[in-house]
């Protein structure tokens, strides 16, 4: 049976217009056109994204999906004569933007995640990531010759000679000791009280300042000095405090759905590494026990203390939640 | 009404995958005679296949058109796709009186608080005088979702009253392209933005 109707289209007959139906065709819906501008003999118009991002609280399976915003992620060019396409982005390059600009909010999320934890009224137990350690391990080292052995400061050469001077500077830096004249590092006060105020305990004191280092000087180790070691901890915690800031609450998920969310998240399909899979589920529970997240009822969830202070965030995201009706 | 004959639930960008599936299992049960390769049983694997390629297609910027008409030529469907914009809701009105659901790619954001987001796509089944009925995966289990036809409009325009039509291959269309220019603004300016 051969069915024949007439249907009525619009012309594509402004800039707006073509660029709508080009976005359709090569992008998909998730683009939109900006406003058209004058460039001469040409017609420029950029173009954003509307990207759907869904978040689920697993002990209620509660699903709610929200919507980020993005603009000027790339642009078209028309010949203003004859409304012909001149150049375009490739869907390579659209999706390359979308992911850069994806990338720009998780850093932003991790960067104020790790400030908030590095802060010691949180009392965060560094000590608990023992994978962790291996990078910093000269900083532990370093503050025990400075609190437990007064008699023997470690002098400028022996931290050089060893290697130590990069990490050893980080402590130089926030402030919590200096080289005396002599050339031998030394404890400032504010390491001393924070001794006597953790009631001589070592391993707080040391808690604490790696707290502030990492708060501080996270992208150098990561970045400059390749100690990769608090990556991990790091994106697994900002996976599921970047996600509880979207929906606005603590939400409950498992840890596997975690891991998937993280790979995600940050765009790595094998985090962790094939070798490094099995030593997942010691991360989640060395997070736990460092208290950056916390375990209920099965499934994980975060701690009220980090949320309120990464709350904030959330008005700053370009999202958006459509309330649709029951 | 239009019957769909299975539900789909859907949500983000993988809505106008689900629609396609459901518009093309409508065709699938209403027109049998047409070549098919592809089995009447909606719960077989064949089907289950058809939509996880089609999800393959989906990239972060939404499911590109051209893709999908890629999609439906590659699983050899004897059905043709296409996207057209339409000029006004009373076209969307023809095709569901000939039968042909029309997958419609609408702004829901702006129908629902007159902000503009993410375009979404729903199947249109009916239409009554102040409502078009969608068959919309995301109100899975429900699906059948009634809305507004004055707002839908506006949300629809939004989007270049966008459409993709699922037909199959032996529909002609012949289509009548209506500028958007007076011949005032033609006289004046030549071009016009928006």
């Amino acid at each position: 049976m051969t069915l024949s109707m007439k249907i009525e289209v619009q012309k594509l007959d402004t800039p707006y217009k073509v660029v709508f139906n080009r976005i359709m065709r090569y992008y998909g819906a998730g683009c939109f056109p900006q406003d058209t501008e004058d460039a001469g003999n040409r017609w420029k118009v950029p173009i954003g994204v509307h990207y759907p991002s869904s978040i689920v609280d697993q002990k209620t399976n509660t699903e709610r999906i929200f919507t980020f915003h993005f603009n000027n992620i790339g642009e078209f060019l028309l010949e203003k004569s004859t409304l012909m396409v001149k150049s375009r982005p490739s869907l390579k390059n659209i999706t390359q933007s979308i992911r850069e600009k994806r990338k720009e909010l998780s850093v932003k999320v991790e960067k104020d995640f790790i400030k908030i934890i590095g802060d010691p009224k949180l009392k965060i137990r560094f000590g608990a990531m023992k994978y962790a350690h291996l990078g910093i391990q000269p900083i532990y080292r370093t503050l025990t010759r400075l609190l437990e052995t007064p008699e023997k400061y470690p002098s400028r050469s022996w931290v050089e000679q060893i290697g130590y001077e990069d990490l050893v500077n980080l402590i130089v830096d926030i402030g919590y000791a200096e080289y005396s004249e002599d050339g031998r590092l030394t404890p400032k006060n504010e390491l001393k009280e924070l001794f006597t105020e953790m009631k001589a305990d070592l391993a707080r004191t040391a808690e604490t300042i790696i707290g502030l280092v990492l708060a501080k000087h996270y992208d150098y180790l990561y970045k400059t000095k390749r100690i990769i070691h608090f990556v991990p901890y790091v994106r697994t915690s900002t996976t599921y405090y970047a996600e509880a800031i979207q929906y606005g609450s603590l939400i409950h998920v498992t840890e596997n759905s975690l891991l998937e969310r993280m790979r995600k998240y940050y765009r790595i399909t094998s985090f962790p590494s094939p070798k490094a899979r099995f030593g997942y589920p010691t991360i989640i529970r060395e997070l736990l026990n460092a208290e950056i997240l916390c375990s209920k009822d099965n499934y994980i969830t975060g701690r009220d203390e980090i949320f309120d202070e990464l709350i904030h965030i959330r008005d700053k995201l370009p999202m958006s939640e459509p309330s649709y009706p029951a | 009404m239009i019957d769909i004959p299975k539900k789909i639930k859907a949500a983000g960008h993988n809505c106008a995958v689900a629609s396609i599936n459901m518009v093309c299992m409508y065709w699938r049960k209403t027109r049998p005679t047409l070549k098919w390769s592809i089995p009447e049983d909606f719960e077989s694997s064949e089907w289950n296949e058809f939509y996880q390629k089609g999800l393959k297609y989906i990239k972060s910027s939404g499911m590109p058109t051209d893709a999908i008409i890629r999609y439906l030529k590659n699983l050899n469907m004897p059905l043709k796709a296409r996207l057209e914009h339409l000029t006004g809701s009373y076209q969307l009105a023809r095709l569901l009186n000939v039968n042909i659901p029309p997958i419609v790619l609408y702004n829901q954001e702006y129908y629902l608080k007159g902000e503009k987001g993410i375009g979404h796509a729903a199947i249109l089944i009916d239409k009554t005088e102040e409502m078009f009925i969608t068959f919309d995966s995301f109100f899975y289990p429900k699906c059948i979702h009634p809305i507004s036809k004055k707002e839908f409009e506006e949300a629809w325009k939004t989007e270049q009253n966008s459409t993709i039509i699922i037909s199959p291959k032996s529909v002609k269309f012949r289509r009548a392209e209506i500028p958007s220019k007076t011949i005032d603004m033609y006289v004046a300016t030549g071009v016009t933005q928006r």
